[in-house]
């Protein structure tokens, strides 16, 4: 346990780095905003502009997308070597699983406190306090999909084919959720995909919190929904984890 | 002297077969001990095992009289490992691998700073310290990848084949820095495919094929193993099917191997064969490329045990 704070500043301090992490992180979301929010300007009425849907779309779809941080840090071709190091160190197996998802958290939510912060100067309504309990809800689902991204990779034990089938998942989620474009007017079966995607109840609790003076209930139980699933995952994927396959 | 490391009937099995098949040895505390064997013979996986990363299907392990189970700190801290692969951060200087690969045994402050720069020294790299990795050369690296495992000054150091693929200056520079660590009273494993610096380093060596402990014991003694027979190595310009009978016909062989066209050839002493020898090898057509009488040494032993050249 004594080294996990030395573990987390270092997988960290790889993350920050990389010039290609830090886009992912920050620039990456901010260009789909612009790109989408551009696309669909005058497709919402009332208060709110195609820069505010857009911009929590993405946000939540970006949270999702925190699990290829945790993948690549685990198992990434030049960093799986320096992981067996520091297994032949007095280190416990889970205190490496660990720093790699409170790691890839912390990254993900410089970024979106980065792009927060950018998005708050240009006007884009992310809630009250500068869109705090919309943040907390983020910060919550990227501590989970990290976790989540640790477990596929230790069962997959190939860095490229966890992020593969992540991020078909998480695709095929944010598509049926209305991320991109809704999907209810193509019939009944699609209409039902949408109605019951996980992405659209998300999406709905983020509105009700920015636009409908709050729905705290909403946001503490996916936070806590969150948590419950970043321990699983993290449980998993010790269970998944031998050390031996690092070898 | 004391043994530092006692290994009882290790055995690991994969699916695909049997990888360590019931190994056992002792090494003095202060000593080099070379595990030498072909690609494949289970030196890596036996080092997995000592390393507590690979769980075994038998056998037991007991460091210092203490018998080790699971991933016990006070022995993990005793050991150093320097992995077969490069285990460094490329995109850190030297000093910063050090600085971190020491912080996780507990080292830090003064005493971490202090041992940092030994490392550096030890491997050479004081003036190239604060130079990323990934600007090293090959040799570099593997030097630094001794020194990550040395920082916390452990007392079993276990080397998995450190010096494949570098040039000869780092080689050397590699199995000196083995002789000043036992010096220093550091015990040593050193797995190699290497005959040369296994000779050249190894007090105790254990020869292993297949997973299986082949023969044990000082270079004297393993040399022993092979009586007094002379042995010769010819060369042809090319395979000659079937010439390898022939050299049994010769009055005195006791042993012909094969590897293509290069024959090694064990012969009893008192027999004067050598003409013999050569008008078979005339006999067949080809061309004489080398012929040279071989003085024994670890080559041979393996030879002799299995049959078969190590680099076959």
């Amino acid at each position: 346990m004594k080294s996990l704070p030395t573990l987390v500043r270092r997988d960290a301090r790889n993350m920050i780095i990389r010039p290609t992490f830090l886009f992912y992180a920050t620039g990456f979301p901010l260009m789909m905003i612009f790109l989408l929010g551009l696309l669909s300007q005058g497709f919402y009425s009332g208060p709110m502009s195609s820069w505010d849907v857009v911009a929590v779309n993405l946000l939540l779809y970006q949270a999702l997308l925190s699990c290829s941080m945790s993948t690549n840090s685990f198992l990434e071709r030049t960093l799986k070597a320096p992981n067996l190091r520091v297994l032949f160190a007095p280190v416990r197996p889970l205190d490496l699983l660990l720093s790699k998802v409170l790691a890839s958290t912390l990254f993900c939510l410089g970024g979106f406190v980065f792009v927060f912060v950018v998005l708050e100067v240009l006007g884009v309504h992310l809630g009250p306090l500068c869109g705090l309990e919309f943040f907390g809800m983020i910060a919550a689902l990227s501590l989970a999909s990290s976790a989540l991204g640790l477990w596929v990779v230790c069962l997959v034990q190939d860095e490229s084919g966890a992020n593969m089938v992540l991020n078909l998942g998480i695709g095929i989620l944010a598509c049926t959720g209305g991320v991109f474009f809704s999907i209810e007017h193509f019939g009944p079966v699609a209409a039902a995909f949408a109605r019951y995607s996980p992405f659209t109840w998300l999406r709905e609790i983020a509105f009700k919190i920015i636009w409908n003076g709050g729905d705290s209930m909403g946001c503490i139980a996916t936070m806590a929904l969150s948590l419950v699933a970043a321990v699983a995952f993290l449980g998993a994927a010790r269970a998944s984890f031998k050390t031996e396959d690092f070898v | 002297m004391r043994d530092i490391l006692t290994v009882d009937n290790f055995s690991k099995s994969f699916k695909t077969g049997v990888a360590v098949d019931h190994l056992s040895f002792s090494i003095p505390k202060g000593s080099v001990f070379c595990l030498l064997g072909p690609n494949g013979a289970g030196k890596s996986t036996t080092i997995a095992m000592l390393a507590s990363l690979m769980p075994r299907d038998e056998g037991r392990v007991f460091f210092d009289g203490t018998e080790v189970r699971g991933r016990p700190a006070r022995y993990l801290s005793s050991l150093g490992i320097v992995p077969q692969e490069i285990a460094l951060y490329g995109n850190l200087s030297a000093r910063a691998n050090l600085e971190f690969f020491a912080s996780l045994y507990g080292l830090k402050g003064k005493t971490r700073a202090d041992r940092v720069a030994e490392a550096l020294e030890f491997a050479g790299l004081s003036d190239r310290a604060d130079e990323a990795v990934d600007n090293f050369s090959g040799g570099m690296k593997r030097r630094l990848n001794i020194g990550c495992a040395l920082c916390h000054k452990p007392r079993l150091m276990i080397m998995d084949e450190p010096t494949v693929g570098i040039d000869p200056q780092s080689r050397n520079f590699i199995l000196d820095s083995i002789r000043r660590l036992r010096d220093e009273g550091t015990t040593v494993i050193y797995t190699s495919h290497y005959m040369e610096e296994v000779e050249e380093i190894g007090d105790d060596i254990l020869i292993m094929d297949h997973g299986k402990t082949l023969a044990e014991g000082t270079l004297e003694e393993l040399k022993s193993k092979i009586g007094d027979l002379r042995h010769y190595r010819l060369e042809l310009d090319a395979k000659v099917p079937g010439l390898d009978d022939a050299f049994y016909r010769v009055s005195g062989m006791k042993r012909v191997a094969t590897s293509g066209s290069v024959f090694e050839l064990e012969s009893l002493p008192a027999i004067d064969n050598v003409d013999a020898i050569i008008k078979t090898a005339s006999g067949s057509g080809r061309r004489i490329v080398a012929f040279s009488s071989v003085e024994p040494g670890l080559e041979q032993v393996f030879l002799t045990l299995t049959g078969r050249s190590l680099r076959d």
